[in-house]
């Protein structure tokens, strides 16, 4: 296999491997960050507090070049808060827009379920639009424009779960999970790593971002793949065990996700191990199992198992 | 998770369950008593009614006190809660029931493998290819039922699941028609129906009273169907013998006990080869042609005195017997001569007018034949009426008949005319039987029906033995020639008064589509059964051989089910894929199996791991397959290339210490 020969893709591994020394233990969930980057979709990240969502985000936009704003959703939070507000000016005689916090390249929603539905779907509206519309005026966002959302477990208190809907809007989910007892030492008796990101040097450019992006559409997927994707969502709507199956736009979700992975693991074309790689991240959020004893990224993994390989 | 328990099952399910637990139920509705009926009509209208109005289903209590009240609702009734009816009776109770208390699925499944098991029960009353069919109508409801609630919350449109389910029975054909063929047939206990399947049905009695028989007449159950070897015989020929009634009380004739018969019979003339299939009707004796071949007899039956044939068992399933018959008999059968007074005998004081004119008929007469023309003249030329529906008569009911209402039907012209006899002092008995029957041009065969009942006189004569006197013949030739329906005065229809021919037409197809399959479904016994394997050239096959050839036969069945299901399932497995396979079953052989769900690349990784030295030809192998199955540009001669690799790859076999 003709891997690490493109200089983007050998730029895009030193950018993992660098991002791996700051969240120590957590590789695939970088490389799914960076894949859903690539993929030019939206990341959410579910956990508990103090896992490092925070860091993940801030860590990718520094290494990639971008900009970044966070914003921090609580329930009193409004629309206007995120897009921006027009004040009047006395100099200029007339009112003049204040770009709000939404107008950045990477946008890190930390917990987006503590704020009210009518706050999440202007998040929500400016993901999928990639422009704002504030006071009749449509404007558009920054290019790449990059959101992750860190979600609290939604049976935390206090929280307003999203609806399957916008769940939908997410390319991917991830989990970060404790780390393992080494990485977790490291943590505890290593430098800040807020200190440590500041210090990073950033290692792509914005051009080598839009490049990359708009290699994946052209990573090769073989029609034995395509009967793959097509008997992996057969198998999520014909099994009893979810009440609902993955949608069509699930189904497309997963294939680009699988392209952009095998794209940062310097394939032309993808394997089958690309979209077990992504599906679970994929799938997870889409699906709901029967019963509601299990996760749906569980139930994912098992489903995983049972669908052979064509 | 409540409000979500409350609301299963799906509605549009349970519609599905109950609708066919109505059609599953129905045709038991013509045995079932009507309080059984209503109250099963009840609970799965209320059943219906609870999911519509979305009411909780009844308490444990109230449940427990249904079900017993039921079990003694059907002790009641039936004195038992064993057999046929009781069993079928309490099934059909319990399986409602259940519905009152449908949680989950696990209950569901209960109810739909009762429901299956009821299919079955209706066998036990009625095995036409009407009700086979419906039942497989039904039996396919109820698989598309089993299939819809394992998907309860699926999109599969009900299309496409009554598809499957007719596909999965379809598939099941070969199976049951190799069980049907080869399963051994045993003629024992283990294969009859309940002692009381086979009640309640008509035919004739060994007694007979005036009236008996017109009753039958009403009937248009078959009685019996005939295939003859030859040529159809005349109708005037076509007397099935049935029973000899030769004891008589004033009202009523009796059967005395029939003793088997020694003395050697000659036949006249060629014999009438002939085929009957008997349907059940719980007695010993077996209708036969006059006069029957003793060395033609159906298989385990004897041959009575009085040329009546029987057998030990009663005849509860439908039987297919062959037998000769001689038009007439060449010597004199005086071997029953020492009972010859019994046929004078004549209850004292009842009838005394027809005494007396037996007295003066006979005074007129040279001799016995010179007697019983005169007899037989006297129905010709007085006014006597042949009808179906005689007035009733009273304690002397031969004199009433003769001389005051003179309407009858046979068994009144045989009842009076064998008392003539007798009192005249010619020893006289009464035959029942069937005569001439319907002869259905397309099956070939002759319909005899209970319709077709007949009862006629035999009377002694000293050089020729027993002679055949119908009476009937005197009063309505039209009967012994042309059947019953032609026989009986014009508005007085019996119920096969054929209105139109293709009507009739219709009829006598679909019999004769009925008879095949009787003969060959329902009629496939271990006879026919071993005559059919002779015949395929397997010789005579024992019980044991039949169970071999069984269990290959299914073994081969569902292999061949096997080899079609995998073999679709690869439609297009091409070279690319067939050398990985065996690079895999290599791998597999030596104890490192490849995940159907696994990918190449964790394979290889994994293999690897076990065989460091292998490392640069398992990648080599791996990176070959994974570019030209899942590869952009693929080239030609790499196809070679993986095939060369795997030809040589080899693995010593995993040693687990």
């Amino acid at each position: 296999m003709n891997a690490h020969t493109d200089p983007l893709a050998a730029k895009l591994q030193q950018t993992v491997q660098q991002a791996a020394q700051i969240i120590l233990g957590k590789e695939h969930q970088i490389r799914l960050a960076i894949t859903c980057l690539l993929a030019r979709g939206h990341l959410l990240i579910e956990d508990l507090p103090g896992m490092g969502k925070t860091t993940l985000a801030h860590l990718l936009a520094q290494i990639l070049g971008l900009q970044f704003h966070r914003i921090q959703f609580t329930s009193d939070l409004l629309p206007a808060d995120l897009l921006g507000v027009s004040v009047y000016d006395r100099e200029r005689n007339g009112f003049v827009f204040h770009p709000g916090p939404i107008f950045a390249q990477v946008i890190l929603a930390d917990e987006i379920n503590r704020a009210t539905p009518k706050a999440q779907s202007a998040l929500l509206e400016a993901m999928e639009e990639h422009q704002v519309t504030a006071e009749g005026e449509t404007r558009k966002l920054p290019e790449p424009f990059f959101v992750i959302a860190t979600q609290n477990p939604s049976h935390q208190v206090g929280t307003y779960p999203l609806p399957e809907s916008q769940l939908d809007r997410f390319l991917l989910r991830i989990e970060l999970g404790y780390p393992d007892r080494q990485a977790e030492r490291a943590l505890l008796t290593g430098l800040d790593r807020r200190d440590m990101l500041a210090q990073l040097a950033p290692l792509l450019e914005a051009n080598d971002l839009a490049a990359l992006q708009a290699e994946v559409g052209a990573v090769h997927l073989s029609e034995a793949l395509v009967d793959y994707v097509q008997a992996l969502i057969a198998a999520t709507r014909q099994s009893a065990r979810f009440s609902l199956g993955l949608s069509p736009r699930g189904g497309i979700s997963l294939i680009r996700s699988a392209q952009a992975w095998a794209l940062l693991h310097g394939r032309r074309s993808v394997v089958p191990e690309d979209i077990q790689a992504v599906f679970v991240a994929v799938a997870g959020h889409r699906l709901r199992p029967v019963g509601g004893n299990e996760s749906g990224s569980a139930a994912a993994q098992s489903l995983l198992a049972s669908v052979a390989i064509p | 998770m409540q409000s979500l328990k409350s609301a299963w099952p799906p509605r549009p399910l349970l519609n599905g369950l109950l609708a066919t637990l109505a059609l599953v139920i129905a045709p038991h509705a013509a045995h079932l008593p009507l309080w059984l009926s209503l109250l099963t009509a009840a609970i799965l209208g209320a059943r219906y009614w609870m999911a519509r109005q979305n009411i909780a289903l009844p308490r444990k209590w109230l449940l427990y006190a249904l079900a017993v009240a039921s079990v003694a609702g059907v002790i009641l009734q039936y004195k038992t809660v064993f057999g046929r009816e009781a069993g079928v009776a309490l099934l059909t109770l319990m399986m409602t029931l259940k519905l009152l208390e449908v949680k989950n699925e696990r209950d569901v499944w209960l109810i739909v493998f009762l429901g299956y098991f009821l299919v079955l029960t209706h066998f036990l009353y009625n095995q036409s290819l009407f009700i086979a069919a419906y039942l497989i109508v039904v039996s396919w409801l109820f698989t598309t039922l089993l299939i819809a609630f394992s998907q309860p919350r699926a999109q599969m449109p009900w299309r496409a699941q009554f598809k499957l389910s007719a596909k999965l029975l379809l598939q099941a054909v070969p199976v049951m028609l190799i069980l049907f063929v080869l399963f051994p047939r045993i003629s024992g206990p283990l294969w009859n129906l309940p002692s009381d399947a086979t009640s309640g049905q008509t035919g004739l009695s060994d007694s007979m009273a005036p009236g008996m028989i017109s009753q039958l007449a009403q009937s248009d159950s078959v009685a019996f169907r005939v295939e003859y070897a030859g040529k159809l015989p005349p109708s005037t020929q076509r007397y099935f013998r049935v029973l000899v009634l030769d004891r008589f009380d004033g009202y009523a004739w009796r059967a005395s006990r029939p003793r088997p018969l020694t003395a050697a019979v000659h036949g006249q003339g060629a014999a009438i080869r002939y085929t009957l299939t008997l349907e059940p009707h719980n007695k010993p004796w077996l209708p036969v042609m006059d006069f029957a071949d003793p060395a033609a007899l159906p298989l385990g039956s004897q041959l009575n005195t009085d040329f009546s044939v029987t057998q030990k068992e009663l005849v509860q399933q439908r039987k297919r017997y062959s037998a000769a018959a001689y038009v007439s008999l060449g010597n004199t059968l005086d071997s029953d001569a020492d009972h010859l007074s019994r046929d004078l005998d004549l209850p004292p004081d009842v009838n005394p007018r027809a005494r007396e004119l037996a007295g003066q008929l006979r005074r007129s007469s040279r001799d016995d034949l010179d007697f019983i023309n005169k007899a037989l003249a006297r129905f010709h030329n007085e006014p006597y009426v042949y009808t179906l529906n005689p007035p009733r008569l009273g304690s002397n009911s031969v004199d009433e008949f003769l001389f005051d209402t003179r309407r009858g039907f046979c068994e009144h012209y045989a009842s009076s005319f064998t008392f003539l006899m007798r009192a005249g002092g010619v020893p006289a008995r009464i035959v029942t039987g069937y005569l001439s029957g319907e002869y259905n041009k397309l099956g070939n065969y002759l319909i005899v029906r209970q319709a077709d009942a007949h009862a006629w006189s035999e009377v002694w004569l000293a050089d020729r033995g027993w002679v055949r006197v119908d009476p009937t013949a005197a009063v309505a030739p039209n009967r012994i020639e042309q059947g019953i329906a032609n026989a009986l005065p014009a508005g007085e229809a019996l119920f096969l008064s054929e209105p139109s021919p293709w009507l009739k037409q219709l009829k006598f197809s679909w019999d004769a589509f009925n008879n095949s399959w009787n003969q060959w479904v329902l009629g496939y016994d271990q006879e026919r059964q071993v005559s059919f394997f002779a015949r395929l050239g397997f010789g005579i096959l024992s019980w044991q051989d039949l169970g071999l050839y069984l269990l290959i036969g299914i073994g081969g069945a569902f292999g061949l089910l096997a080899l079609f299901t995998l073999r679709t399932r690869h439609p297009h497995r091409g070279k690319v894929e067939r050398a990985y396979a065996l690079f895999c079953k290599r791998l597999a052989l030596a104890g490192m199996a490849r995940d159907p769900a696994e990918g190449p690349l964790d394979f290889a990784a994994r293999v690897k791991t076990q065989y460091p030295g292998q490392a640069s030809n398992i990648d080599a192998i791996t990176r070959l397959y994974v570019a030209l199955r899942y590869g952009a540009d693929t080239k030609a001669e790499w196809v070679k290339d993986l095939e060369d690799l795997v030809r040589r790859f080899k693995v010593q076999k995993i040693h687990i210490r």
